[in-house]
């Protein structure tokens, strides 16, 4: 695989790609499932009629964000694909200057892991050095990662398991802030072990289920708290510029410990709120084949 | 030291209600045991608990695992660990 994406050009993978994909969609019946509930609810919000093929789309535009990662990892997208806002990139730039870290919720939309491999290639963004260090869920892609990690063993170790997140882990999270670096997780993880608490909150027009966890966290580590997003501007081409998004949170954590099951309920409302506007945008880019309306889970 | 380790306990997780003289010193601090005894407190305040154990008493915890687990047993556990690691 790691050939292909090296030597063969780039739209000849691409359509490779789309050729497996469709097979692959023909076979996954759960995901095609899976992926036309939350297609439908974003048709609905946006008033229209779900697209012929939108759920073969879904899985492509999936299947190109791991192409996407690997020429990440590899070094091959630039800095100068992305597009920033005139949004709070600049608090952020400049809180890191000062040397203060800070803790990101991301999401899967769009490709935030082809984001950080940006940090790994030696171009400067800051006057002081950082480090991302990424909480990631590796249950279910061993196999993709031991292929990112042949590529870049050094962006890999800076990973923190988001299963096995202890006393331990939390102090060291915790360190890496105070020394000005960044801890990135997920808002809409879910894994299979639904051992989350999950929190209730309208998405797309419907009552969902998102887990607490990363915004738990977020009030253990007790740091600033931005949300990020990098989206493809154009869905099905991985040589598109990127949008990035960059949005410091109004909530605050800090306080009495009894006010924050309430603010933590506040932070995921601002954070699903920012997640359905992309979504909306760009559905096809939300990698999350997972019933997040699912009325049996309580 | 277990004094100290029960002043922490209920300043960093504003356990209101309750003085050190409540705690027992063998009893679980997460959950309760089958006697009824114990703080019954959750992972997320044992993350919290951590933390502020390392900012106070400058002692940290290994890669998680059983013992990690071990030592947040009672407050007898809390204390004969950092004693022992203590610089």
């Amino acid at each position: 695989m790691l050939w292909i994406v090296r030597h063969l050009p780039l739209h000849l993978v691409e359509l490779c790609t789309a050729v497996i994909c469709f097979f692959f969609w023909i076979g996954a019946t759960p995901v095609r499932k899976r992926s036309r509930v939350y297609l439908e609810h974003v048709a609905k919000a946006n008033g229209k009629r779900i697209p012929l093929l939108a759920t073969y789309k879904h899985v492509l535009a999936f299947a190109l964000s791991m192409l996407e990662k690997i020429r990440g990892f590899q070094g091959s997208i630039k800095l100068n694909q992305l597009e920033t806002q005139n949004d709070d990139l600049d608090m952020l730039v400049k809180q890191l200057e000062n040397g203060e870290g800070a803790f990101l919720l991301c999401s899967h939309l769009g490709n935030m892991e082809m984001l950080r491999s940006l940090t790994g290639y030696g171009e400067k963004h800051t006057k002081n050095d950082f480090k991302v260090f990424p909480v990631v869920d590796f249950s279910g892609t061993s196999k993709f990662n031991a292929l990112l990690r042949e590529l870049n063993p050094e962006l890999m170790d800076q990973v923190v398991d988001a299963n096995s997140i202890g006393v331990d882990s939390a102090i060291w999270m915790k360190e890496r802030i105070a020394e000005g670096n960044l801890v990135v997780i997920a808002g809409d993880r879910t894994s299979a072990n639904s051992r989350n608490r999950n929190v209730k909150t309208e998405f797309l027009g419907e009552t969902a289920n998102f887990p607490e966890g990363s915004f738990t966290l977020a009030g253990v580590l007790n740091a600033p708290i931005y949300f990020v997003f990098a989206i493809r501007k154009n869905d099905f081409d991985i040589r598109s510029p990127y949008e990035m998004h960059v949005v410091r949170a109004k909530t605050e954590l800090s306080g009495p410990r009894k006010e924050r099951p309430a603010k933590i309920k506040l932070l995921l409302q601002e954070y699903t709120g920012l997640l359905e506007r992309h979504c909306l945008r760009h559905p096809y880019q939300w990698y999350n084949f997972y019933n997040f309306w699912d009325k049996s889970i309580d | 030291m277990n004094d100290k380790i029960k002043e922490l306990l209920i300043k960093s997780l504003e356990l209101e209600d309750i003085t050190p003289a409540d705690i027992i010193d063998d009893a679980p601090i997460f959950g309760v045991n089958e006697k009824g005894e114990g703080l019954g407190l959750d992972s997320i305040d044992a993350l919290e608990l951590g933390i502020a154990i390392k900012d106070t008493f400058g002692v940290s915890f290994a890669v998680q695992n059983e013992e990690t687990k071990k030592h947040f047993a009672s407050v007898n556990a809390l204390a004969a660990y950092i004693s022992a690691n203590q610089k």
